[in-house]
This record gives structure tokens, sequence and C-alpha cells, in this order.
């Protein structure tokens, strides 16, 4: 469950002040299939950064499954990702030396899981995209939809239990516009995420 | 993260840039390489001295008249400076000593001598019968002087191989009658010994009985006496007894000098550690500079894998797991350029022993294991630098490829 409060990011650009993030609140509950849209510059990458904890804001609560955030030094934050959340990135970010396999392995390394459960669930992660066959290959050995699947079995290794309700609930789009919540509407039941 | 994933990590980035890694094996085994190298030559001319000190017997003592600590000079060197001389009676008593094997009084003076038509001036030295075993030299033709009692002058003489060939060219010359200054002896050997020990030339000598050289100097005391003691470890009792002995034959005046070999060989010892750990100290700067190297290449690989300490960082390893990661890499690096130096510098001694056949190369334990603790401490603590600098990044900007 994340739980946003009263949410600021600003930047200092020259002698202007950016307020990136706008005193935001949003609640998005467990389970939740969230599509975030806007213009560029609206604060989507900005929301982003802070919901993954990569980025602190510069005032404002941020609860992620109960736990205030918005307190917590660098390495703290770096635990809670490591169990917490699985990022996709838009260049997907595989380390280029490692394949398929080791990629998707990374976050469970740093989380000093046990080789034997790794194992397991990198086989299993990547049975669910469909890499099974390709899980010896490195990157540069992978198409561009292949890299992308990588990286999503990387994202989803950890965080992402058999829960079947996953995906097939409501989903929910926010629109943002100057970095605050324009519009917050409930979608059909996405059927085939 | 576990030890071994870290390692498995840390060293698939060593081994999937091999030009980078080559490039700083390099630098680091010719660090260590120099290490082994320049110390194993500062060690070769240590054994070299010292094998030229044993040579010269480890079980040796010599007497010198005068005693150093009073006089700034070399003992015996100036006559007048010596109290009481040593003389041939004071050898006869030192010889009884139970912790004297041998000796000889040696006499030591310059002479014409001549053959025939040819004459030259040359070292004459008055030793006794057991000279020859106590220097460990070697008779070529002929025998050496007689076994007789020191007071006994017999005309009898051997030469060195130079003074030989320069009197009698190729003929025969023991049984010969030599003049040597008034006098005339026998030639009864020629030495087969060459070079120098104890500052005299065994090429250019002739040498003859204790007495018959002191008649011929017109002189009573002696130069020196050299003993030679039953075993190493009775050098120091050798010592003191032969001081006691002619202690009370001087009227309780102590007034010899007794130096061993071991004495001579500890300073040359020293210097020689000295000089082979000054090498050791220089080589070791190649060390330092390796270190600074690997400081570079892994500042360089930091910047090259900014946006892989980004993804590192968004998938959760905190700080001490990044420095862990990029230390580990610079210990593999400085650990397969150490061992690639100790195969260099191996390789190295063994070119040396090829090329300078006479010396042995060695280099010494202590040196071997400094020069691979050094590669390894100056690769890590270089290290430290470029890992914290990765540690420090901000995810977001490093996703990004920046590095601020």
């Amino acid at each position: 469950m994340i739980k946003l409060e009263q949410l600021c990011r600003n930047f200092q650009v020259g002698d202007q002040v950016v307020h990136a993030l706008d005193h935001l609140d949003m609640q998005i509950e467990s389970g939740e299939y969230v599509s975030i849209m806007g213009p560029s510059g609206s604060g989507k990458s900005t929301l982003l950064n802070a919901l993954g904890l990569l980025d602190s804001p510069t005032s404002g609560d941020y609860w992620l499954d109960g736990i205030r955030t918005a307190s917590m030094d660098d390495n703290e934050l770096a635990v809670i990702r490591q169990k917490k959340i699985g990022f996709v990135f838009q260049s997907f970010h595989l380390v280029p030396r490692m394949n398929a396999f080791e990629n998707v392995e990374l976050p469970m390394v740093l989380a000093g899981m046990a080789p034997a459960e790794r194992q397991q669930r990198v086989q299993a992660a990547l049975g669910r995209v469909g890499l099974e066959a390709r899980r010896d290959h490195r990157p540069d050995q992978l198409s561009g939809g292949e890299r992308q699947r990588v990286a999503i079995a990387r994202a989803i290794v950890i965080v992402v239990t058999h829960d079947p309700a996953i995906g097939r609930r409501a989903g929910r789009q926010i629109r943002m516009e100057d970095g605050r919540v324009e519009s917050d509407d409930k979608l059909a039941p996405v059927v085939n995420a | 993260m576990r030890m071994m994933d870290c390692n498995r990590i840390a060293l698939g980035a060593v081994l999937r840039a091999p030009l980078r890694t080559a490039m700083m094996l390099l630098a680091t085994a010719i660090g260590v390489g120099a290490v082994l190298l320049l110390t194993s030559v500062g060690e070769s001319a240590r054994t070299y001295v010292s094998g030229q000190f044993q040579a010269l017997g480890t079980r040796q003592v010599i007497v010198f008249p005068g005693k150093s600590e009073t006089s700034g000079n070399m003992p015996g060197a100036m006559p007048g400076d010596v109290e009481r001389e040593l003389t041939l009676d004071d050898a006869r008593a030192v010889q009884r000593s139970p912790y004297v094997e041998m000796l000889s009084p040696i006499v030591v003076g310059s002479m014409p001598v001549s053959y025939g038509g040819r004459e030259r001036d040359t070292t004459v030295l008055g030793v006794s019968h057991d000279f020859m075993a106590i220097r460990g030299w070697e008779i070529g033709t002929g025998e050496f002087l007689p076994d007789v009692d020191f007071d006994r002058a017999p005309p009898v003489c051997v030469l060195g191989r130079t003074v030989k060939e320069e009197l009698f060219s190729e003929q025969v010359a023991v049984g010969k009658w030599l003049r040597v200054g008034s006098r005339r002896c026998r030639v009864v050997g020629v030495l087969l010994t060459e070079g120098t020990s104890l500052m005299i030339d065994a090429n250019e000598i002739v040498i003859v009985p204790v007495a018959y050289a002191q008649a011929l100097f017109d002189i009573s005391g002696l130069f020196r006496i050299i003993v030679q003691a039953p075993g190493r470890g009775d050098i120091d009792a050798t010592k003191r007894d032969i001081t006691e002995i002619i202690k009370q034959r001087h009227y309780g005046k102590e007034d010899v000098t007794v130096i061993t070999q071991d004495a001579v060989l500890a300073t040359f010892d020293g210097i020689f550690d000295t000089l082979t750990q000054a090498l050791a100290g220089i080589a070791s700067i190649s060390l330092v500079v390796a270190g600074v190297l690997i400081m570079n290449v892994m500042l360089v690989a930091v910047s090259q894998r900014t946006r892989e300490v980004g993804l590192l960082k968004a998938l959760g390893a905190t700080r001490r797991q990044i420095i862990a990661l990029f230390l580990t890499e610079a210990f593999f690096l400085a650990s397969f350029g150490g061992l690639a130096g100790l195969a260099v510098g191996y390789i190295g001694v063994f070119v040396l022993e090829l090329t300078f056949t006479d010396f042995t190369f060695t280099p010494p334990p202590w040196a071997v294991a400094a020069a691979f603790v050094v590669a390894i401490a100056s690769g890590m603590i270089f290290g430290i630098m470029p890992a914290r600098k990765a540690a420090n990044l901000d995810p977001i900007a490093a996703l990004a490829g920046r590095q601020s």
C-alpha cells in the first residue's frame, strides 16, 4: 500500500525553484494497477523516482506498506528497495557482462538470498516472461523485446507473489499536470495484462 | 550479499575487460618483479662476499700486536706504537692453548729476489708449515715449507705463480737456488692458489720460514699470528684464551688485539642487508606507482559503469555493498598482478643465473612476501577512493549516466 501526504519535491534551477511535485496526496492499494499520464514536465518521472525511493522528497510524507520512509537514510532506503520495489527501466539497464539468468538473479544476490532459492525463483520469473531458453544469453545476444522481458523478470522476481488477482483488478489512470493530480479515474478491469 | 557472490561479480568484471586487466597486471607485475630482481642482486652480492670470507675460513682468529682502542691507527702498522711486540715465544705459548688447533706466525716484508740475470722486488712472507692448511692454499708443484720448530730457519722457499714465471719462465723452479736479499734459499714448491686474501696476493709472493724472514729483515717481532680454532663454536673461547695467555706473558698488559673473521663478516653482512633493503625500497616505489595506476583505472571503471552502479543502487545495493564490490575487484586485479609479478621476477632471476653463472641469485623470502603484500595493499588502498566515489553516486543521476 502506498500513501502520499502533501508530498513536495522542489528543484533549484538557477534562481528559480521548480515545484516538480506540489503537495501531492495519493493512496494506492495493494494489487492496484495504476498508470500515470501527463505531458512532459508534469512530474511523472519525479513521482516514480519518489515512489521507487530513489529520490527523497523535499517535504511531506510517504508511507510504503505502513513504513514511513521520509526520515530514512540512504542505506535504509536501499534495504526497502531490495525487498519491496522492482523497476523496469525505459532502457532496461541490464548488466551487459551478465547473462539473462544472472541479471534476473542480481536483486536476490544483493539481498543475500541462498543460491538454491535464487535458482528456483529465477527459473520461475524467466518462465513467466517466456525466456527459459534464453537464460544463458547476454543482453547483446537478445532482441530488444527479449531484453525488456529480462528486465520485467528481474523486477518481479522478488516482489510478485503468485496472486491471481494481480492485473485483473480494476485499473486506475492518474493524470498529472504541473506536479498535481489533474484527474484520477477508475478503469474497467484489465483482461490479459 | 554473500562473500561468494561478491567475488563472483567482481571476478566477472575483471575477466570481461581483458585489455584493462592486462594493463593493470603488467603494471603490478613490473613492480613486484623489480622488487624480486633487485633484492636478488643485493642478496647475491651479500652471498658472494660472505662466500669469499667463508673461503678464508671462519674458524680463524688473527692476533695483532698493540691494542686497537688506544690507537687510531691500524694496530701494528707503526712499529713505534707497539709497547711490546709479539714474538715467536708468544706464538709458541699460544699454540699450547687447548682452544688452538694450529697457528702460524706471520712476518711480512719486501725484498729484491733474483735468479740468473732476473731480479724483482717481491713481498716476502714468513710463515710456518701450518699456514697453508689454515689458509686452505694449495701447492702446484713440489711441497710447502717443512714442519719444523718456529725457531729453525732452513733456507727454503715457496713461490707464487707470477714470481715463478717471471724468474724462471718455463724452466723448472723446484730445486733451484734463489737469491733473496743477501741470502740464498732453495725453491721447494710453487703455489697453485691464485688471488688475493687478507691483502696478500698469492701470485706475487715468496714464502719462507718465519725465522728465516726475521733474520732476513733483521727483526725479532711478528706482524701477526693467525690461529685456527678447533671448531666454530670455540672461537670466543679461543679469543679469550689467547688474550689471557699474552696478557700473562706481557706482565699483565693487554697489549694485543684479537679479531675474528666473524666480526668482519658481520660488518659486511650488515652493509649488504642495508643495501638489499635500500634496493627493495627503491623497487617498492614502482609498486606504489602501480597502485596509483590501479586507482586511475578503477576511476575510469566507475565512470564507465556509472549506469551499472545506478542500477545496483536501484536494486537495493547499500553503500557498503558497492564499496565491497569495487574493492574486491581491485583486490583481484592487484593479486593477479602480484602473482604475475612473482612469475616475472623468478623468470628474471633465472635469466640472471644463466647470464652470470658465477653468482647465485635468490630473492630473499621476506622480499617476496613483502612485494606481494605491498602490491595487494597498494591496490586496495588506492581502490578505496574509486569505490567510495561509486558508492556516493546518486542513483537517479547514475541511471541516466551522469556522475552527479
